[in-house]
């Protein structure tokens, strides 16, 4: 199998970063023992636009952004925003920062309204902002409702109004559609998008994929706390490789193992299947069966599949899948 | 600096707990202006009557039966006692008990209405510091304000204030209150300074207990775990006083509880206790008792080491710790 465990780097040389962290890491101490949470992780945010920060539950993306944050404090690793070097520069440059970490976090016996003129005061914005903020949002008339009668939605609409209570350069979004209907999802990326145009740099990390797609304009990737790919969605695309092939087969070792000698691309799924794909040359469904039929073995599942985010995060993301290491995957 | 103090007390005094605490606090130190004021109020005609008529009564029954109130007085001084409190002739001050002078009843007002101050402080700043943790806005609010040393500093100045500001108002409408009833029914306000400054004394007191229970709640992360602690303190009271009847050597630690300081803190005179220490002779067991007091300068400096601890060593865990 071929799939490239270094980070593939596709963004320009020569950009100016909103966000530029090298060397991450992160351990936690647990009952097991010493738990990697952020494994020497890189990360580029181009300064404008929206970046896609994503990988499987547990992968760092919270801890990096925690990091980042100055809520927790990385083991090493350097990290740069703005051009300014965290977490030294931290409070100087926070107020370029709106950030959202994981749930919207406020008191559930005040109204929205009175959380958010709470951070106003202690910031020193002054008290009308906090009324344009909750229009901006759609909060406006909600607005002195308590928080804990808030949908997900509101919640999450409060939080970016809080965040925008500094009309920051960057805002980091962690998970933000996390338990939002389809029309709160849809909301949410209008909003992420609309900031963007605007000229923020909007961070947002998330493990749905498609969501990520439809707003992303550059994306990173990370499984086990590193980087994996990084770069323009198109270009990240265009390298994995395009078109590929979902096949369902009750021997994937084997089947993997034969279709990797003949050239192939393989990444192993849960469920018995392989998504097979090769970026050199043309990829035939026909020709899958056929070669693996001549070592009796019979597919009994074969879907097309053209090349998306969700494909080559799954395809990167594999072994997180399966708990297998990196560079056991050339044996399988 | 300002604006993040500012938004602290918004927050402190905005809280439902805090509002219902300060209002148990007036409520309790209110109803116990109505024991003061009974205090202090001389018998009424009526209450003189009844009086009369049971002294007269007792005293009737008293010399009916002589002998048997020689036996009783033998058997008390026989027991050790003196011979005043072995007369057991009926006094008419028994049956007509006259008004409590402020300087006397003030004391124990003041010592009730700091013991609830300080109850109620401890709770709303334990719970000021819990809600962040449990709410998980303390994430939220270092995200606008990275620097710990400013948020620890502007919470604990909250703290401060917001305490401060509710013993000063409760103690001093206690003493205010207690004199008011005194001088309305026609007592006198004597030992003024010395009570005043007992009423300051006591809002120091409730400062440092809403400090230290802010300080519990920050290491702890959770409003329960600081009233757990006073909880804790509460029992082990009980086992200690029970210990030291089987261990007395273990009463060397007396002037390190917080209760008794608590009342040398408040008293004008210090906190005086006596230990005893059983010795086994050959003769038999012979109880040597040593008094101690424990100043009202020393119980001063015990609060203010016990809130400098805590508060120090919350900082340094609160500066250190990751934010999850």
């Amino acid at each position: 199998m071929t799939v490239s465990v270094g980070a593939r780097r596709s963004l320009p040389s020569g950009i100016e970063y909103a966000i530029d962290a090298t060397g991450l890491r992160k351990t936690y101490r647990s009952r097991k023992g010493r738990q990697v949470a952020v494994a020497g992780l890189d990360l580029k945010v181009p300064n404008g636009g929206v970046h896609g920060f994503l990988g499987p539950n547990g992968s760092g993306k919270t801890t990096t952004i925690r990091m980042l944050l100055g809520l927790i404090t990385a083991d090493s690793g350097t990290m740069r925003v703005f051009d300014q070097e965290l977490p030294a520069a931290l409070p100087s440059v926070i107020g370029r920062i709106g950030a959202i970490v994981e749930q919207p976090k406020f008191f559930p016996s005040f109204s929205g309204r009175k959380n958010l003129a709470l951070l106003a005061q202690g910031i020193g914005v002054p008290k009308a902002r906090v009324g344009a903020v909750l229009d901006e949002v759609g909060l406006g008339d909600r607005g002195r409702d308590k928080f804990r009668t808030y949908s997900l939605g509101m919640k999450q609409r409060l939080a970016i109004a809080g965040t925008l209570l500094k009309d920051p350069d960057l805002l980091i979004f962690d998970e933000p559609t996390n338990g939002l209907d389809p029309a709160g999802i849809h909301e949410i990326r209008a909003t992420m998008r609309g900031l963007a145009d605007r000229g923020k740099t909007v961070l947002v990390s998330s493990h749905i994929l498609t969501e990520v797609q439809q707003v992303a304009d550059t994306v990173s990737i990370i499984g086990r706390g590193r980087l994996l790919a990084e770069g323009q969605v198109a270009d990240i695309l265009a390298a994995s490789g395009g078109e590929s092939v979902l096949v369902g087969i009750e021997d994937v070792h084997r089947a993997g193992t034969v279709l990797t000698e003949a050239g192939y691309r393989v990444a192993p799924l849960p469920d018995r299947m392989l998504q097979v794909s090769r970026p050199s040359a043309g990829l035939h469904p026909a020709e899958i069966t056929r070669l693996l039929a001549g070592y009796q073995l019979y597919v009994h599942e074969l879907t097309p599949v053209r090349a998306n985010l969700e494909s080559v995060f799954l395809e990167l993301t594999a072994e997180e899948h399966l708990g297998a290491h990196p560079t056991d995957r050339t044996r399988a | 600096m300002i604006s993040l103090v500012l938004a602290e007390l918004n927050r402190l005094r905005s809280r439902r707990l805090t509002v219902i605490t300060v209002l148990a606090v007036v409520l309790a130190a209110g109803l116990f202006q109505l024991a003061v004021n009974s205090a202090v109020s001389p018998p009424s005609a009526a209450e003189l009557a009844a009086g009369q008529e049971q002294y007269q009564r007792d005293l009737r029954e008293y010399e009916q039966n002589t002998e048997e109130n020689e036996q009783m007085r033998q058997e008390c001084l026989d027991q050790g006692g003196d011979v005043d409190g072995c007369d057991f002739k009926p006094r008419l001050e028994w049956y007509v008990t006259p008004a409590e002078a402020f300087a006397d009843i003030a004391p124990t007002a003041l010592m009730f209405a700091t013991m609830m101050t300080g109850l109620g402080a401890f709770l709303m700043a334990a719970s000021f510091i819990g809600a962040e943790y449990t709410s998980g806005s303390i994430a939220n609010w270092l995200t606008f304000i990275p620097q710990r040393w400013k948020v620890f500093t502007a919470k604990a100045v909250a703290v401060l204030l917001g305490s401060g500001l509710l013993g000063t108002v409760i103690l001093g409408g206690t003493l205010a209150s207690a004199a008011l009833l005194s001088t309305s029914h026609g007592g006198e306000i004597t030992s003024g300074q010395a009570l005043t400054a007992s009423a300051a004394r006591g809002v120091g007191l409730v400062v440092a207990m809403a400090l230290i229970s802010f300080g519990l709640a920050l290491i702890a992360r959770h409003t329960a775990a600081a009233i757990g602690v006073l909880l804790g303190y509460a029992l082990l009271n009980i086992v200690l006083l029970l210990l030291f009847g089987v261990l007395p050597s273990l009463q060397r630690i007396r002037p390190f509880l917080p209760d008794l300081n608590l009342q040398a803190f408040l008293n004008k005179g210090g906190y005086s206790y006596t230990d005893s220490y059983p010795k086994v002779e050959s003769g038999g067991t012979t109880v040597e008792q040593v008094q101690h007091t424990i100043t009202v300068a020393e119980a001063g400096i015990y609060w203010l080491v016990l809130t400098a601890v805590t508060l120090g060593v919350a900082f340094i865990i609160f500066r250190r710790r990751d934010v999850v």
